[in-house]
């Protein structure tokens, strides 16, 4: 079934209405800072690829820059996704393979290894998306432009992204976006329809499905999150909407456990103003 | 006729120069322009999200009026709502709006000054953290547009206030026009908004229900912009007072509205067909407030 037909009703939205919003609001946080540019990673799949989509329109395509960071094991379709996604709204891009630095890592003699195969992956895993933050980073420094972020509301709320990998940039115009609503509004930006209808894949490995490795489809989770978080109904009415008791138990855990994600790191309390606690600025500051 | 003009601006966060010199500019391209009344959004100088800023873009009325004088030789014949953050004498912190009319010597003067008197403390909004509530509501005369009241944003959610406006006046003919400054950052995109934000949404539908049933006229003044993620949904308006629209601005970016206004030639023909607002049975009301206020609600 495509996509677009699986969005739950209560989760769609006036795509023309969402794109002037996230648009200006691209626009602005970068502009108004006094940087013109933007880089972000561009991974082939339906995240990044409305996020190319957004900014090539709020900041005009030469602006903006797709860093593609494929690991050996990445699947070849997903960089072939992420040319055509570059291709389609003409961004420059960066290549830069990220194997080399991945793998010089774990090879070191005194990288300890674990026996827990699953420990192992997940290291690599998040070896990857950080050496992928270090270099948008980088990037961010030569290009004199700001780090755009790619993750949704959904991985947001399950905690399913890196610390300081994938979660990290300084301006995400999507992670108030259910990924029902990343499909929704890329369909009515122009994204491939092929980026649009593929398996959602961390891409960590061959073969990789966010659905299937969670257990549950995007548009089930999102529907549940929505009467949980947005309409901040109880889990028992959850269950009872029809949502399913082990699905809503499951996403209630996550997002318990994945709290400390969204925040930043604790800071111990001893002065009169402690950095976010009654040290309050807003972002913007002077801007 | 009395030439309005909203200024839906973007104010730098913080930076109370900078804004003050924007301010300058606008009023005094107003004055060229024989702009009679000058709306300008909540907070125009200083922004919004001010969190632990609000004390250090903080200044008494005098000080800003001074400021005002110093930074505006060529305003004349000039009446104008600038949104600020009051400190009071006592060194209360209040989110303000002061009206102030230069006179045919480009010489200002403080006309009025509002305190919001509701401040939101909930969900996205934390004003109450920051800021102490006004206490009072005044209506005041303008040469513009005659006896007028100002309602800063969440002011106009509180049904109380508009109709006290309403209603304050000598010999309870109160305001014909109400001034409604605000920051209302956008939100609710569903698939029913049809283009607007749904907060936005619940404004056109007040702001549309106060003109026609208090028959007077509303000027909305939004502002655009982002801070921290928010888009301010800008749609400033007026609206006659018989619930038409008269104008509006754009939407989340800055804007300029300018309105002619048939006055008080509107207010005469609404009220010349209705007799709602003039029946308001102001005995009644005090009475049965007085009982559910004093003598509890059972009695």
């Amino acid at each position: 079934m495509p996509r677009l037909d699986q969005i739950p009703p209560e989760l769609r939205i006036d795509t023309e209405l969402a794109r002037r919003i996230l648009v200006t609001m691209v626009r602005e946080e970068v502009t108004k800072v006094g940087f013109s540019r933007v880089v972000f990673g561009l991974s082939g799949g339906i995240d990044s690829a409305l996020v190319a989509a957004i900014a090539a329109e709020a900041l005009g395509r030469e602006n903006v820059k797709a860093v593609l960071m494929p690991y050996k094991a990445s699947s070849p379709e997903s960089l072939a996704d992420a040319h055509l996604v570059a291709d389609t709204f003409g961004l420059e891009r960066a290549v830069v393979d990220i194997t080399p630095q991945v793998d010089a890592y774990f090879e070191k003699p005194e990288t300890p290894v674990s026996k827990d195969e699953r420990i192992q992956k997940l290291r690599r895993g998040n070896k990857m998306a950080r050496e992928r933050m270090t270099i948008l980073y980088d990037l961010s420094m030569l290009e004199s432009a700001l780090v755009l972020g790619t993750s949704n509301k959904t991985e947001l709320l399950l905690g399913y992204g890196t610390l300081f990998g994938d979660m990290a940039s300084a301006v995400n115009p999507i992670g108030d976006l259910y990924k029902s609503q990343v499909w929704q509004l890329a369909t009515a930006l122009e994204v491939p329809e092929r980026v649009v209808e593929k398996p959602p894949t961390a891409d960590l490995w061959t073969g990789q499905s966010d659905e299937s490795e969670i257990g549950y489809s995007y548009a089930e989770i999102d529907r549940t999150f929505y009467y949980l978080v947005d309409q901040r109904w109880s889990p028992e009415r959850v269950i009872a909407k029809g949502c399913g008791r082990e699905l809503v138990e499951y996403v209630s855990r996550l997002l318990r456990q994945s709290q400390y994600k969204r925040r930043l790191p604790v800071v111990a309390k001893l002065g009169r103003r402690t950095i976010d606690r009654d040290f309050r600025y807003p972002r913007d500051w002077g801007y | 006729m009395p030439h309005l003009r909203i200024e839906q601006i973007a104010p730098k966060l913080g930076c109370l120069e900078d804004n003050l010199r924007l301010h300058a500019d606008l009023l005094a391209k107003a004055s060229e322009d024989d702009v009679d009344l000058l709306v300008f959004p909540e907070l125009s100088l200083t922004g919004y999200l001010l969190k632990d800023l609000v004390s250090e873009v903080a200044q008494g009325s005098e000080t800003l009026l001074n400021r005002l004088r110093a930074a505006t030789p060529s305003v004349r014949n000039l009446e104008a709502a600038i949104g600020f953050v009051e400190e009071s004498p006592g060194h209360r912190f209040h989110n303000s709006t002061l009206v102030v009319r230069w006179d045919e010597r480009a010489v200002p003067s403080v006309v009025h000054i509002h305190r919001k008197v509701y401040l939101p403390t909930y969900g996205l909004f934390d004003e109450g953290r920051y800021f102490t509530p006004g206490k009072t509501l005044r209506t005041f005369e303008t040469q513009c547009l005659g006896r007028c009241g100002i309602l800063i944003c969440e002011d106009a959610w509180h049904l109380s206030l508009p109709l006290l406006l309403a209603l304050d006046g000598p010999r309870l003919e109160g305001a014909g026009a109400l001034i409604i400054p605000s920051n209302s950052p956008a939100r609710g995109v569903g698939e029913a908004a049809q283009g607007i934000p749904e907060s936005y949404r619940i404004w056109d539908r007040l702001l549309a229900t106060y003109a026609t049933l208090l028959e007077v006229c509303v000027i909305y003044a939004g502002r655009g912009g982002v801070e921290d993620g928010l888009t301010f949904s800008g749609g400033s308006q007026v609206i006659s007072p018989t619930g038409e629209s008269l104008g509006k601005a754009k939407h989340f970016e800055s804007d300029r509205l300018d309105v002619t206004l048939d006055w008080p030639g509107l207010l005469r023909m609404a009220r010349a067909s209705s007799l709602v607002s003039a029946s308001e049975n102001v005995d009644l009301l005090k009475r049965e407030l007085e009982r559910i206020a004093i003598r509890g609600v059972d009695c």
